[in-house]
């Protein structure tokens, strides 16, 4: 029997990153663009509006993802706590974000591009 | 970013007001260096949309979250940061850079942990031709009076080259400091 393809779409990759991202120790937000704020606020992205973003903004709000055949690169971009170590900060985001996406999302390959834009406090 | 000093106004990186070029589109009016300015039309094109997707909202009947404009406000200060990267790190899963102006924040938090001192400004700037993460900090503070200058500055130096390189992740190719005031406080205040 054929079992038939699975796909996991763009927005799923970025909610798996930005999710995980999110729950990484020492980061405290993600830091969109101004046109990254203003797609993610697209009538698309109202749906999530509703769901339990802390802010009512939809989580995936500076992350963007790619996804070339098996493979998916994502760029993301976050805050990091002031006083934490932004390297390894980054570094474990960007490790378990990795992680999550051939883990969860089941991508054969991960590219993670972490954009420390912001250090804050709490 | 609360830290007073780092951005006194929603400034774009041609020196225009973000909130007056908020105006200006809002009414629909652009002023001759709005119009030619490539900064001023990246934000202007951010802010249409902005306008167009919250009038979507609007027709849909959801009331924006409380804290969008502030959101918003916070985009539009940080889009300064996203001209001026250093590259901190480049692994197999991809690189790793902070904002220039993230960096002089770790910079200036670890001034500030000095003894008499506070940072005023600061900026770090990733040196052409030397490898990544090679930086030039320069810093300016204001000394209480009655505080040692030249031992302020070496322990401003020690503190700041560490945070440097343990906090923020890049090397301090060199670190200028300049003492731009002093505050009266007395020797044991």
């Amino acid at each position: 029997m054929n079992v038939g393809r699975t796909v996991v779409e763009t927005p799923v990759a970025e909610k798996i990153a930005a999710l995980t991202a999110l729950d990484t120790p020492g980061v405290i937000r993600l830091e969109p663009s101004i046109s990254a704020l203003a797609a993610s606020l697209s009538r698309r992205a109202l749906s999530g509006w509703r769901g339990p973003g802390r802010d009512g903004l939809p989580p995936t709000a500076g992350v963007r993802a790619e996804i070339s055949g098996d493979d998916v690169s994502v760029e993301i971009a976050l805050a990091v706590e002031l006083g934490r170590p932004v390297p390894d900060v980054a570094a474990a985001a960007q490790r378990r974000v990795a992680d999550a996406l051939t883990e969860l999302g089941g991508f054969a390959k991960a590219a993670v591009e972490i954009l420390v834009v912001d250090v804050d406090h709490i | 970013m609360a830290i007073e000093g780092v951005d006194e106004a929603y400034l774009l990186p041609c020196g225009q007001d973000a909130a007056i070029l908020w105006e200006h589109v809002t009414v629909g009016q652009l002023d001759e260096h709005e119009l030619d300015c490539p900064h001023c039309q990246a934000a202007s094109a951010g802010f249409v949309a902005l306008r167009e997707a919250t009038g979507e909202l609007a027709e849909a009947e959801l009331a924006p979250p409380r804290d969008l404009t502030e959101r918003i406000m916070r985009a539009v200060r940080t889009e300064r940061r996203r001209d001026a990267f250093i590259p901190i790190a480049d692994n197999d899963l991809g690189p790793i850079r902070v904002a220039a102006q993230a960096a002089a924040v770790v910079v200036r938090f670890a001034a500030d942990q000095t003894d008499g001192v506070t940072a005023r400004s600061c900026t770090v700037q990733q040196l052409p031709g030397e490898p990544d993460g090679w930086c030039a900090v320069r810093l300016e503070v204001a000394l209480r009076y009655g505080v040692d200058g030249m031992a302020a500055v070496d322990r401003i130096r020690e503190l700041v080259g560490a945070a440097a390189r343990e906090l923020a992740g890049f090397e301090p190719a060199w670190i200028d400091v300049t003492v731009v005031d002093i505050w009266p406080g007395g020797r044991g205040a």
